[in-house]
């Protein structure tokens, strides 16, 4: 349940009054309904400009506006007074034109300039800028190097009043070259200013919001704050496409003749591309420029064939800007219906208008990309995201590779669909030294101060900045430099740029921090067409495809590196060098369990299925389901379901050990070793007793040489750059350690392998097993370090005594007959709780029980290693300030079951737990307590009885005190995780309005497990108390029924009771008469009364003729009618008392009853 | 050790204040000069030349520390005694002799701001010496009764001949004319035309009706247009000093370093060919001089010219050439230069010394421990650190000198743009000497 809508609409108009007047006017012209959640969240803190920010929403949400709309207001009612008030720093020149675009009139409403500045940008519009920089100015970070190069004396005056750094698709730089570059400017900016702007990261979709705020504000992540918006609701259609390869055949001759050879798949793909995406806008995403060259040359011949208009363009970054911009404008307009054909240019947030769909050609490698492009999808939320996948498979022949046999590129294409559904993005890493990007920011340093002291070159980029090299390894960096000239040493000590150092300062493209391949540029009658790498030798004479289109070649100019093309009939597609994207250890892990599943994904076509059908079959032939390595060809082939890092580094280990080992898609092969030897070398090179040495490793990576400066990088570092960038020591280690044990979950994470989690959740009899409480109902759901789930599980348990609080749990004894006792389940319980972290809404409670029980079957039990979903909650800022498991479950949109019902509780937590892994991912190793035991310590023991789950009965009625209690915010925001969680155990207790003696010691005993004192309880009753009374009164009345729950909540706690009336104008409301409210109403008396009245002890006639005279009706024994037992002890389970909590009566302690009826008793 | 001779409290605290701040004094820099008799007497030579119509450029060459800019300094105040105009500035990556992006006129423009004359010692003269043109100019007019405007445009005539120079004359002229008829407007005009700080030509023709400014192309033009107006304004001569050179040999651009070192080859030329009353001191390090791929050197033509005389070497020292090196202070002179220092903060009062012999004996060995050599090479900071002492005894007059010296700190000389935002954050313990004396 949420809080009362009126508080929201408060918060809403709150944050939009907080804006300037002109920036409100402006919202106001737009006739906007309302400001988008993100951006309700995002104006506050931006105005505050207290710390950074991360501003995560998906695509087309308004997170330009998010930020903007504030920054625009603090710069409107502040001007700054000559410099720059706010930058923009874009991955890409199309986004600043577009955002030059959107935020025109904004500006322009605030009287704010607005600038760009990019490759593209006139030297005069540059000039202009430096000479009087006002405003906002747009950016890429090459451009932000240059001036650092060229301008360095300005930098201090254009960033001297900068007050936002706002930096768009975050997670685009996140972990790459340019990354680090980014990092690095943004550092200097502020050491050039002398102060801190706040930094603003908007990102679309990310994998881990702590490495992003890591990233966005290194050394200093735990400040960064975070606002993110709900989860897109949008409804998902996908559908994937099976393809067998087979011989190529001739294109259909089109008007222009000569067809190409194309295999058939190709051909098909096409057909189904043009029959379904004519007539409105599409983006369809290739992996590489050959094959969108080749798909949109495909796509033209058959709109030609078919005397079409052709809707379909290609777009990838060799084209030309005018090529490009032109598809770009196309997609725009609503009247040309176009389908681009792309490279992941036009994935990151180029404005292109809606697209109806998006297609993808070929598996995808990673989640984040396939969400990103998916993303530009319907611009409306009502809108449908259609995924059209088409994935190719060979055709497969007798001893195929077992790569081809598994089908691995669709399961791999299910996996990340399945991870698409699941909302989860790989998790970016940024783990690697980036020497290259160091070397360029040294010499840029040194450009821009004209010289400095390596001492100062060290504490600017490496000891305060985001590099992280020591001084002595960086005195070898230096030295390499200068063995290559690139650097020297002037007299006073510093360093200046050498010869070679002023050609590479010297050159354009020294700003960008990775390489560009030189290109040529290919020009048809002087019209420029775009470029190609050098590598793509072409001579006179030969033909290609190019922009769409067929072209043969007149003339090569390498001096001038231009090459001249003519239209021609025939072509072949050229080819391009694109990246190479790794695989992520969580796709490989959903393959495996695609394999080992025998659920049929509902999105595959016939073809499709088939094929998955073939591949899972191949999965059970190879055995893979009980073994990773298995005889193939005379050798071995290994699958470790690690992603492509972890691979190549087991490659390397293996390799070490005389292995010829080759990585080939998911597995690795050594045809030269048998199994055994496979399994030897690997337990020698990554076993408990090997010492893997990252460097040693990564001597052998062939091209160390990758990043454009690595040739300038003294050998010995370049090696470490390479084990920090493309090692994942701990990764082999894991498989190592899966492969050797006799379970896959053999090793025991420590903190820095693999995590999994057990998600626990008990219904007991009580509150505390020190008063031998027991568990009546265990359920249990695993799940991976991603939050995947990898199995469920729950059972009834017979607790042997009573069932306690069958109106909380709702568990009838009938049911619990034929249920086995804990010791029977002690197997599956122990084997699910072995090397992993137990995980529980408000875990000290389940742990406890969890414990006591383990122990009574004669355990030794260490503390079990665990991580709170209630301390998740408040990190995810849901669930309000008590972050009630019913009110995370309203937060995160799970739909809210059965409370108190053991699998549904677990499926909530473990639905928070995927969440904040989802979000955080390894920022949430920080919140365990104590660590995984091995299974090893657990002695394995055989279950002998099988689980009996609840049938699935009405659930327990709550009480009206119960309503209230879940309805509300009972605590203050920011309560401390103590407090909330006793008062969780609090609201069990109290929820059947009695606190008896058992429970008393119980909630003891809980609060002297979080260490409260007695006067901090007093405390807390009392604040509980007044919330409660400010909450029944917030209608203005406070009804009969709530003003018992109340009384009897008082006298449970020992504090004051709802007399006292709430805080505040209403007090003066006169409380109802005091008997009447219960005049009418039946009571009963059992036990032995204690009270005194007049002196004398309360008899059981005397209490009658008492009540009597308070208007009630005395009963003799509990019926149904009865509305009152009035319990002289708590404790007891007479006949009537257990009789009246079947029957739902309300069960009154003796002296809050006297209290109640206004009795004055001793 | 130096005479007993009073120093006035002006230049007491001048001095003072400019070395606490690690600065060179601009005035009374010869109360503390220590040694260097024939190298000042060798530049006095060129001083006289200059103020006789003549010319003279010479190179001082000398490791950093070596005292260049103090010695520049001195002989600048020297220059003033004989009547000369002096235009200093430290070249910077910002201010350049050539460049295409505004450096030089940046330099320029500093020059002209740092314009001083004898009355006019600390600089910012450009009004004082228009003026002085004008009222000469009305004196003679006054004399020989032919009317102002008629001298004025007489003596501005000497102008024309040389390039740029009747927009300078124009300039001129308007300032006489903003003069005759007190429009102040053009007067501050015309002085900011002068001082080359318009920055378009279509402002300078608004506001003047010139169609030149001074700009990145004509800059040495301009400084010898200005050499004979200083001397229309009855000055000897314009002496300009140009500190810290090395900094043309740290640009980073090959194509730029070439335009800097020929202009400095042009000046060169000029004045070793004949004078037009210009003189150039220019500082510089042995790298900037000597380096055959980035130094003067590297420029041929220069290296020919510059070659210092073959038989000057170890101790045998030829002043007569261009190139002038000033050897690093000794231990010994160090001594003698913390003592006129004491000398200084005594008003020249020997009785009124804050610290005896020993004490600055004592100094001085804790220096070298805390620093080593480096003290030596580099006094600056020592002469900084030795006036915080003087300024401690001053206030804290119960102290003995013998309590201060042992807590003297040094500090290290960093650029303040690269330090950390935060000074705490920054792991500045002393186990980062590899990066300190960092050496290729």
């Amino acid at each position: 349940m949420s809080s009362p809508p009126s508080d929201s609409e408060r918060a809403a108009s709150s944050s939009f009054d907080r804006l300037a007047p002109e920036v409100q006017r402006w919202v106001h012209r737009r006739e906007w309904q309302a400001l988008r959640d993100i951006q309700e969240a995002a104006i506050p803190p931006i105005l505050d400009r207290a710390g950074d920010l991360i501003v995560a929403a998906a695509t087309a949400t308004g997170k330009t506006e998010a930020a903007f709309l504030p920054v625009l207001s603090n710069l409107a009612v502040d001007p700054v007074d000559g410099g720059l008030g706010a930058l923009y720093v874009s991955p890409l020149k199309a986004l600043i034109n577009d955002q030059h675009q959107r935020l025109d009139q904004l500006c322009e409403a605030t009287e704010t300039e607005l600038q760009s500045w990019h490759g593209d940008i006139s030297a005069d519009r540059k000039k202009r800028v430096r000479e009087r920089p006002r405003g906002v100015l747009l950016i890429t970070p090459e451009s932000l190097e240059a001036i650092f190069v060229n301008h360095g004396s300005s930098a201090s005056r254009l960033f001297g009043s900068l007050r936002y750094i706002v930096i768009d698709e975050l997670h685009a730089f996140i972990g790459s070259e340019r990354g680090r570059q980014l990092q690095s400017l943004l550092h200097r900016i502020e050491l050039a200013g002398r102060q801190r702007p706040m930094r603003i990261g908007l990102s679309a979709t990310l994998g881990d919001l702590d490495v992003a705020a890591r990233y966005l504000r290194p050394g200093g992540g735990a400040g960064v704050k975070v606002v993110e918006s709900g989860r897109d609701g949008r409804e998902l259609r996908v559908q994937l496409r099976g393809h067998v390869a087979s011989a190529p055949e001739h294109t259909p001759a089109g008007p222009d003749g000569d067809g190409q050879q194309v295999e058939r798949d190709r051909v098909e793909i096409a057909a189904h591309l043009f029959e379904n995406l004519r007539g409105v806008d599409n983006l369809v995403f290739a992996n590489s420029r050959q094959s969108v060259e080749e798909f949109a040359d495909l796509l033209r011949r058959r709109c030609e064939e078919h005397r079409v208009p052709s809707e379909f363009w290609p777009h990838h970054g060799n084209l030309s800007k005018a090529l490009r911009e032109d598809v770009e404008s196309k997609l725009r307009e609503s009247a040309t219906p176009t389908t681009a054909i792309c490279t992941s240019t036009l994935e990151l947030g180029i404005d292109v208008g809606s697209v109806e769909s998006v297609a993808q050609i070929d598996p995808p490698f990673s989640a984040a990309a396939l969400r990103q492009r998916l993303g530009r999808c319907g611009r409306r939320p009502s809108d449908p995201s259609v995924l059209r996948m088409y994935v190719t498979e060979s055709d497969l022949e007798p001893g195929a590779a077992p790569t081809d046999q598994l089908r691995e590129g669709l399961v791999q294409s299910v996996a990340l669909v399945e991870a698409l559904v699941d909302s989860w993005v790989e998790p970016p890493v940024d783990s690697a030294l980036h020497l290259s990007t160091l070397v360029q920011q040294v010499l840029s340093v040194i450009a821009q101060h004209g010289g400095a002291q390596a001492r100062q070159i060290w504490s600017v980029l490496c000891d305060s900045g985001p590099f992280e090299l020591d001084r002595e390894s960086f005195v070898l960096l230096l030295r390499g430099l200068a063995e290559h000239d690139v650097i020297q040493q002037v007299g006073d000590g510093d360093l200046i740029l050498g010869l070679r150092g002023e050609q590479i300062v010297g050159h354009y493209s020294f700003y960008s921090a990775f390489v560009t391949s030189e290109e040529y540029r290919l020009v048809a009658d002087g019209e420029e067409l775009g470029s190609m790498p050098v590598r793509a030798t072409l001579a006179e004479g030969a033909y290609l495809i190019f922009g769409g289109r067929r072209w043969q070649v007149t003339a090569v100019d390498d001096e001038r590196k231009v090459i001249s093309v003519v239209r021609a009939k025939a072509g072949k597609v050229p080819r391009f060098f694109g990246g190479y994207v790794e695989v992520h250890d969580g796709i490989r892990r959903r393959m495996r369990r695609i394999y080992e599943s025998t659920e049929t994904p509902r999105f595959l076509d016939r073809e499709a299925l088939e094929l998955l059908r073939q591949g899972r079959a191949a999965f059970a032939e190879l055995g893979l389901g009980q073994r990773e390595i298995v005889p193939f060809e005379g050798g071995a082939a290994y699958f470790p379901w690690r992603g492509d890092r972890v691979l190549g580094t087991l490659a390397l280990g293996l390799r070490s050990q005389g292995l010829d080992v080759e990585a080939d898609g998911l597995m690795l092969t050594a045809p030269d070793a048998e199994p055994g030897q496979l399994r030897e070398a690997l337990h020698a090179a990554f076993g408990p007793d090997s010492d893997p040495d990252p460097v040693r490793l990564a001597g052998g990576v062939e091209n160390l040489e990758i990043e454009k400066h690595h040739r300038l990088v003294h050998p010995e570092l370049l090696v470490r750059d390479c084990a920090t960038s493309r090692l994942d020591i701990d990764g082999a280690r894991e498989s190592a350690a899966a492969l050797s044990g006799t379970a896959t979950r053999a090793s025991a994470p420590d903190n820095r392998g693999q995590l999994e989690f057990v998600v626990v959740d008990c219904e007991t009899t009580g509150l505390h097993p020190c008063t031998h409480h027991r568990i009546v109902e265990l359920a249990m759901v695993t799940l991976d370090e991603d939050g995947s789930e990898l199995d469920r599980w729950a059972t009834l348990i017979r607790p042997g005594r009573d069932l306690g609080a069958t109106e909380i749990h709702g568990i009838r004894a009938r049911e619990l007959s034929d249920a086995p006792s804990f010791d029977e389940i002690l197997g599956e319980v122990t084997s699910r709780l072995a090397g992993r972290v137990m995980v529980a809404h408000n875990v000290r409670f389940d742990r406890a029980f969890l414990e006591a029980e383990l122990e009574r079957c004669g355990l030794d039990v260490a503390p079990l290693p665990t991580l709170c979903t209630m301390t998740l909650a408040s990190r995810l800022g849901v669930g309000g300030a008590r972050r009630k498991l019913d009110d995370c479950r309203a937060s995160l949109g799970i739909d809210t079951q059965n409370a108190h019902h053991a699998l549904d509780d677990c499926e909530a937590a473990a639905a928070i737990l995927a969440h904040y892994l989802s979000r955080h991912g390894s920022g949430v190793r920080s919140l365990i307590e104590g660590s995984p035991r091995p299974s090893q310590s657990w002695p394995p023991r055989d279950s002998p009885a099988d689980a009996k789950p609840r049938s699935l009965s009405e659930g327990p009625r709550p009480s009206p005190l119960a309503n209230l209690m879940a309805q509300s915010e009972l605590v203050e925001e920011g309560t401390g995780e103590d407090v909330v969680a006793y008062l969780e155990i609090l609201d069990r207790a109290i929820e059947d309005r009695k606190l008896d003696r058992e429970e008393c010691e119980e909630l003891v005993a809980t609060a002297g497990l979080l260490g409260l004192g007695k006067l901090q309880l007093d405390q807390i009753h009392r604040d509980y108390l007044g919330r409660l009374l400010d909450l029944a009164w917030r209608d203005g009345e406070v009804t009969d029924r709530e003003r018992e729950d109340l009384a009897l909540v008082a006298a449970a706690l020992g504090v004051p009771g709802p007399a006292s009336g709430p805080a505040g104008p209403e007090q003066a409301q006169p409380a109802p008469g005091r008997s009447d409210d219960l005049a009418g109403k039946t009571v009963c008396f059992t036990g032995t009364l204690t009270a005194t009245h007049g002196g004398e002890t309360i008899t059981r006639a005397h209490a009658i003729e008492l009540a009597e005279g308070a208007g009630l009706v005395a009963l003799p024994r509990v019926t149904k009618k009865l509305d009152i037992l009035v319990v002289a002890d708590p404790d007891t389970m007479s006949g009537k008392a257990r009789q009246a909590r079947k029957y739902g009566t309300r069960v009154i302690a003796e002296a809050a009853f006297w209290e109640m009826i206004g009795v004055e008793v001793g | 050790m130096s005479a007993a001779k009073k120093i006035r409290p002006r230049e007491r605290d001048a001095i003072l204040q400019s070395l606490g701040a690690g600065i060179v004094p601009r005035i009374g820099q010869q109360h503390i000069q220590v040694g260097r008799v024939n190298e000042v007497s060798a530049l006095v030579g060129d001083l006289d030349r200059i103020a006789e119509d003549g010319s003279a450029i010479r190179f001082v060459i000398g490791e950093y520390g070596s005292g260049k800019t103090f010695f520049l300094q001195l002989i600048r105040t020297v220059a003033l005694e004989k009547r000369l105009v002096t235009a200093h500035a430290d070249l910077t990556p910002d201010r350049r002799l050539h460049a295409t992006g505004g450096q030089a006129r940046n330099l320029y423009a500093e020059l002209m701001r740092n314009l001083a004359t004898r009355s006019k010692p600390e600089g910012g003269a450009m009004q004082s010496i228009v003026e002085r043109f004008v009222s000469s100019a009305i004196g003679e007019a006054k004399r020989s009764g032919i009317p102002t405007q008629n001298v004025i445009d007489q003596r501005l005539g000497a102008l024309h001949e040389l390039v740029g120079g009747y927009d300078f004359a124009q300039v001129v002229a308007a300032y006489c004319q903003g003069h005759e008829s007190s429009n102040e407007q053009l007067q501050s005009d015309a002085i900011r035309w002068l001082r080359g700080e318009f920055s378009t030509k279509t402002d300078a023709r608004q506001a003047l009706g010139v169609r030149t400014i001074v700009d990145d192309a004509n800059v040495y033009d301009h400084l010898k247009l200005f050499a004979r107006f200083v001397r229309l304004a009855d000055y000897s001569g314009l002496f300009v000093c140009l500190d810290e050179l090395v900094n043309l040999y740290k640009l980073p651009n090959s194509q730029a370093r070439k335009s800097n070192y020929e202009q400095i080859l042009r000046i060169l030329n000029d004045t070793l060919t004949g004078g037009d009353g210009i003189g150039f001191l220019m500082g510089g390090t042995p790298d900037f001089l000597m380096d055959t791929r980035k130094g003067l050197y590297s420029y041929e033509a220069l290296q020919s010219r510059l070659a210092e005389n073959k038989f000057a070497r170890e101790g045998i020292v030829d002043y007569s050439g261009p190139v002038l090196r000033l050897a690093n202070l000794g231990p010994e002179d160090l001594f003698v230069l913390l003592q006129n220092i004491r000398a200084v903060h005594a008003s020249g009062d020997p009785e009124a010394h804050a610290i005896p012999d020993e004490g600055i004996a004592a100094f001085m060995e804790h220096c070298s421990e805390r620093v080593g050599e480096a003290h030596f090479r580099t006094p600056r900071n020592s002469v900084k650190a030795f006036v915080d002492l003087l300024a401690v005894t001053d206030q804290n007059p119960g102290l003995s000198w013998s309590d201060l010296v042992g807590k003297v700190e040094l500090e290290t000389e960093e650029n303040p743009d690269l330090a950390p935002l935060d000074p705490d954050s920054g792991d500045d313990s002393g186990s980062d000497d590899e990066l300190a004396s960092f050496r290729l």
